[in-house]
């Protein structure tokens, strides 16, 4: 079953179209990464999504019902990490939680936001006023608030972002116990390693447009123009280049100091071909390894193609017509 | 930002435009004022609770008012009419024109004519003594006989004015030479002329014959209009009728302190306190009174009134109280305290002020109140007004208190008290966020 | 029947009010007012007692009206600035949107904050109640029912004050603007007052004539003026007291729908407003 489904999501500023014909389908317990450049709709479509902006046209279904400001019964289902967090600082961090436990009508309140203060060692200043609390303190603060309720949703801008690294760990830990306990989690983040260790599927979007969603394995292979494999040899010949180039199915060989990386054309895992290949050569290989494309690479490829389209787009635009 | 831009344009344009509409409107209605050819309204001598008053109905006001079961007088004239910036009001100027436009008034109700008056003499007299007691409205031909009479009246007083000064003249003539008389000790001065009695002012007030249309209505809404006698309405003679009747009727008092009987206060509404100090005595001078709806009664006296309320009531003394007695209760006694008649003497000298005295009948002086006197004694007294036979007057009752004006200051000291529950709960706050900390700290 | 969208509503407009009204009671500022109002309050019932003590007798239906009506406007005053800025510093500092992403509308949200007002000035009140009745015992002053009344139909009164701070606070966002214009709209209503006095004044001691420009502003003003006075806040909450003062149930009845419905249209503006700009300040 879909958690969120959106059909033809659009939002207009004007002339201005910070989101163009979204159309995303999440499933339930699904953990999401949303990906995208600064200006590219990302927080346009999380605010559809929790209806504090209203859609110029196309609709959001969460549970299979359509989103609204005054959707209470779905809203109570949401947990919400934005990016830019803000409190009401002359609470304390307790009192605070247990509102946000009150008005989203939490059932063993106090039990779970203890677990939680536990959890992101912030325990020890549960009573202390919010405005003496860190950057990092508050970050932490509004993970406790939106997870107080145990949310079915959990939607996170940046979640990692102003946190030390032990933070991240305790952060990353409790965001792999909600997806364990089955909450589905959007997460959209700069950080692509967090998206990369915490996501099942990413979403890339650029000027409002979805340009590419799928699981992070196929994206890196549909991507990663084919598979690198790196070898470093114990006895390694002047030839060794000349003569894995001329392999059927190698592309590119080149070397960085004693590591050799040949690019295949990734249509299999060439790794026992190769292997035979060196034997036959006797060629003594020390390590073989196959490399991964990054998603920071991924994305990286993926917004130039995609800065590069617009820019055609954009001339194409600008040629007058005949 | 842009948008917040747009709508700050658009919010001022709506107000200049309702302030130019507000000019252009009062423009409008200054400019109707100022009339200068000859106008239809209409006058009227009402009777207003107590006596007859004059009001004007210009053109411009739609609607009249006239007290129920009373008859009141409406007139239709031609004047000119002029506007008066220091009430905003228009006025009429009789002096410049003041022309009876004859006919037939027509009183209709749901559209339909129920009445018919003739145009009809009046005249309305009074004795200038006592007012509330005397006014009378003479219609008809009795109009014209109490006119005749009045003239008569005044003819007769002129003449005995004028013989009078003949005689005072007379006598200081006489005394002149009695004096010399004296002086050469031809004659004692018991033998001195005694003055001529001098001659008693002429009280009485009367109109002049006037043309009217008496209306006597029960309580009601009607339409007026003035049928001319070629059969056609006079323009601008149709207008609404509002008749009322009073609410209730009861008794006010006028409250007078020795030290102060220059200013006395009144009291008219049954739930109002009298406070006063204690030791002090106080003197209550009852009258009748009776309610009206303040909107109906001001714009019976004035309908170009906009001040007025409907949700408000006045009353209007008419008649003083006589031969009655004040009961007074407080601390668990009752007293019944009579009436009394007094006369307030001016003291001169070191002890400049106002003595009030038992009037004594044998006494040359006026009567200056009547009365009851009350020593202000207990905190708290509840006085009534009991007829001959014991009966309560009705909305007579009112409660007197004493006002214990030494512990005023005390006042001030109570409204600093939610201070102290400030600092409390400032401090009870404090406590508790800074615990918390100590807490965080230990753990 | 409650839907369940309204019931969980209404849990927000309780919850959002519950979290306001308790804050209010972490400053002193609503002690101060509550103090100072009073302290005003006490100059005009002192005054009371030394007129007594000068004229020997004064004729008086409620001496205390005059302390509460002041006393409760500056209290109104006080609760309806304060939450203009609370909310316009929500705008400001994003906390409304926090509020939001969970199950909170511009009604809930808005009719929350209307009623911690309310809320806080119910713990006034007592606090006027207590004063009044220690007043009454020290100066032997006629203890009547009718201040009950009187406190009642000023909550109508504070409910409207707080209806137009929150309208002001949807209508100017952010924080210096929302002060802006509270302060503007308050010194507008003064200054058309005000002038509606000098011109008027001016009239009798001039005398003008027709023509005289000051006759035409002296009924400007005075027209503005009379529709000031009768959407007034203070002008409604002071006839309701003659109105309870006279036992005029419809005069009564009247202020106070007038002032029901002027609440209610405020308060309706007031959320359509925030609907229309939306919560990201």
């Amino acid at each position: 079953m879909s958690m969120i489904v959106t059909s033809d999501l659009t939002k207009k500023f004007g002339a201005f179209k910070a989101v163009d014909g979204l159309n995303l389908r999440i499933a339930q317990g699904e953990s999401y990464g949303f990906l995208g450049p600064n200006g590219a709709g990302k927080t346009t479509t999380l605010s559809m999504l929790l209806g504090i902006l209203t859609p110029t046209s196309g609709m959001v279904f969460i549970q299979g019902e359509q989103v609204r400001s005054d959707s209470f019964s779905l809203k109570r289902k949401i947990g919400v990490v934005a990016e830019y967090q803000t409190f009401y600082e002359n609470m304390t961090a307790w009192e605070y939680v247990m509102f946000f436990a009150r008005l989203y009508q939490a059932a063993n309140a106090e039990k779970r936001a203890e677990m939680l203060f536990e959890q992101v060692n912030l325990m020890q200043w549960k009573d202390a006023l919010i405005s003496a609390f860190s950057t990092g303190m508050k970050k932490k603060l509004g993970f406790i608030r939106a997870l107080v309720h145990s949310p079915d949703l959990l939607i996170l801008d940046e979640p990692v972002s102003g946190l030390d690294p032990f933070g991240i760990i305790q952060v990353r830990s409790l965001l792999m116990t909600e997806k364990a306990r089955g909450a589905t989690l959007i997460i959209s983040s700069h950080i692509l390693s967090e998206v990369e260790k915490t996501t099942d599927r990413v979403g890339i979007i650029s000027r409002g447009k979805l340009i590419l969603e799928d699981t992070i394995d196929n994206i890196q292979r549909k991507v990663g123009d084919g598979e690198r494999i790196l070898f470093r040899f114990a006895n390694q010949t002047p030839d060794i280049l000349g003569k894995l180039s001329s392999l059927p199915f190698v592309i590119q060989v080149s070397q960085e100091e004693d590591e050799i990386s040949v690019l295949t054309d990734g249509a299999k895992d060439y790794r026992e071909d190769l292997g035979r290949y060196l034997v036959q050569n006797e060629w003594i290989p020390l390590e073989m390894k196959k490399h991964q494309t990054s998603l920071e690479e991924v994305y990286i490829t993926i917004s130039e193609q995609s800065l590069r389209t617009i820019q055609e787009d954009l001339e194409t635009e600008d040629v007058p017509s005949d | 930002m842009i948008a917040r831009m747009d709508i700050r344009p658009a919010w001022m344009r709506r107000v200049f435009l309702l302030i130019i509409v507000i000019v252009i409107m009062a423009v409008a209605a200054y400019s109707v004022a100022a009339q200068e050819e000859l106008t239809f309204v209409y006058g009227t001598n009402h009777f207003n609770g107590a006596v007859f008053s004059s009001a004007f109905v210009p053109d411009s006001v739609d609607t009249f008012y006239l007290i129920s079961d009373h008859i009141s007088i409406v007139a239709g004239r031609l004047t000119r009419v002029y506007y008066w910036p220091l009430t905003n009001e228009l006025k009429p100027d009789w002096d410049e024109a003041n022309i009876v436009v004859e006919g037939e008034l027509e009183i209709l109700e749901n559209d339909r004519i129920i009445q018919t008056i003739a145009l009809t003499d009046y005249v309305i007299q009074y004795d200038a003594r006592d007012r509330f007691g005397t006014t009378e409205l003479f219609l008809g031909d009795a109009a014209v006989v109490a006119r005749q009479n009045f003239e008569d009246l005044q003819k007769q007083y002129r003449e005995d004015l004028a013989a009078y000064f003949q005689e005072l003249n007379n006598y200081r003539q006489a005394f002149q030479a009695a004096l010399a008389e004296l002086q050469a000790g031809n004659i004692t001065e018991d033998e001195l002329p005694e003055p001529p009695e001098a001659q008693e002012d002429l009280s009485l007030f009367s109109t002049d014959l006037l043309m009217g249309f008496p209306v006597n209505l029960p309580d009601g809404n009607y339409t007026v209009q003035l049928r001319l006698p070629d059969g056609s309405i006079q323009p601008n003679s149709r207008k609404r009728l509002v008749v009322f009747s009073p609410i209730q009727e009861g008794i006010g008092y006028n409250v007078i302190t020795e030290e102060r009987w220059t200013v006395p206060e009144e009291s008219k509404e049954a739930n109002q306190i009298i406070y006063s100090l204690s030791g002090k005595k106080m003197y209550l001078e009852p009258f009748y009174q009776i309610q009206f709806n303040e909107l109906f009664y001001t714009r019976l006296n004035n309908p170009q009134d906009t001040q007025a309320r409907r949700d408000r009531n006045v009353w209007i003394p008419f008649e003083y109280v006589k031969d009655v007695m004040l009961e007074v209760n407080s601390a668990g006694s009752s007293k019944q305290i009579a009436m009394e008649n007094y006369f307030v003497r001016q003291l001169t000298g070191s002890a400049l002020g106002y003595e009030i005295m038992i009037h004594n009948p044998g006494s040359d002086r006026d009567v200056t109140f009547s009365g009851f006197a009350i020593d202000v004694d207990s905190p708290e007294m509840h006085i009534e007004v009991v007829d001959s036979g014991g009966n309560l007057l009705q909305y007579s009752q009112r409660e007197i208190r004493v006002l214990n004006t030494s512990r005023s200051i005390w006042v001030y000291v109570l409204s600093g008290l939610p201070l102290l529950g400030g600092v409390a709960a400032v401090l009870m706050r404090r406590r508790s966020v800074d615990s918390g900390n100590l807490n965080g700290q230990k753990g | 029947m409650i839907s369940q969208n309204n019931k969980y509503r209404l849990h927000a407009i309780k919850t959002i009010m519950e979290r306001v009204s308790q804050t209010r009671f972490w400053g002193l500022g609503i002690f101060v007012t509550l103090a100072v109002s009073l302290a005003f309050s006490s100059v005009l019932l002192v005054n009371f007692s030394r007129f007594t003590e000068t004229n020997l007798i004064t004729v008086e239906k409620q001496p205390l009206t005059a302390p509460i009506l002041l006393s409760v406007i500056l209290i109104s005053l006080y609760l309806s600035l304060t939450i203009s800025l609370n909310v316009s510093r929500e705008y400001s500092n994003n906390t409304i949107e926090m509020l939001f992403y969970g199950p909170v509308d511009e009604s809930a949200y808005m009719l929350g904050n209307f009623f911690a007002q309310l809320k806080v000035f119910l713990y006034s009140l007592i606090g006027i109640l207590v004063w009044l009745n220690l007043s009454i015992w020290l100066l032997n002053l006629d203890f009547r029912l009718d201040i009950f009344l009187m406190l009642g139909v000023s909550i109508l009164m504070c409910g409207q004050w707080v209806a137009f701070g929150l309208l002001v606070a949807s209508w100017g966002g952010k924080r210096r603007n929302t002060l802006v214009y509270f302060m503007l709209t308050i010194l507008l209503i003064g200054g058309i007052q005000a002038g509606d006095f000098i011109a008027a004044t001016l009239v009798q001691i001039q005398s003008p004539t027709a023509t005289d420009p000051l006759v035409v502003a002296r009924n400007v003003l005075s027209g503005i003026n009379g529709l000031i006075s009768w959407i007034s806040p203070y002008s409604q909450l002071s006839s309701a007291f003659e109105a309870i003062l006279e036992n005029s149930t419809s005069g009564f009845l009247g202020n106070l729908v007038l002032m029901f419905v002027e609440m209610i249209l405020m308060l309706a503006s007031s959320i359509l407003l925030l609907k229309k700009k939306g919560v990201r300040g």
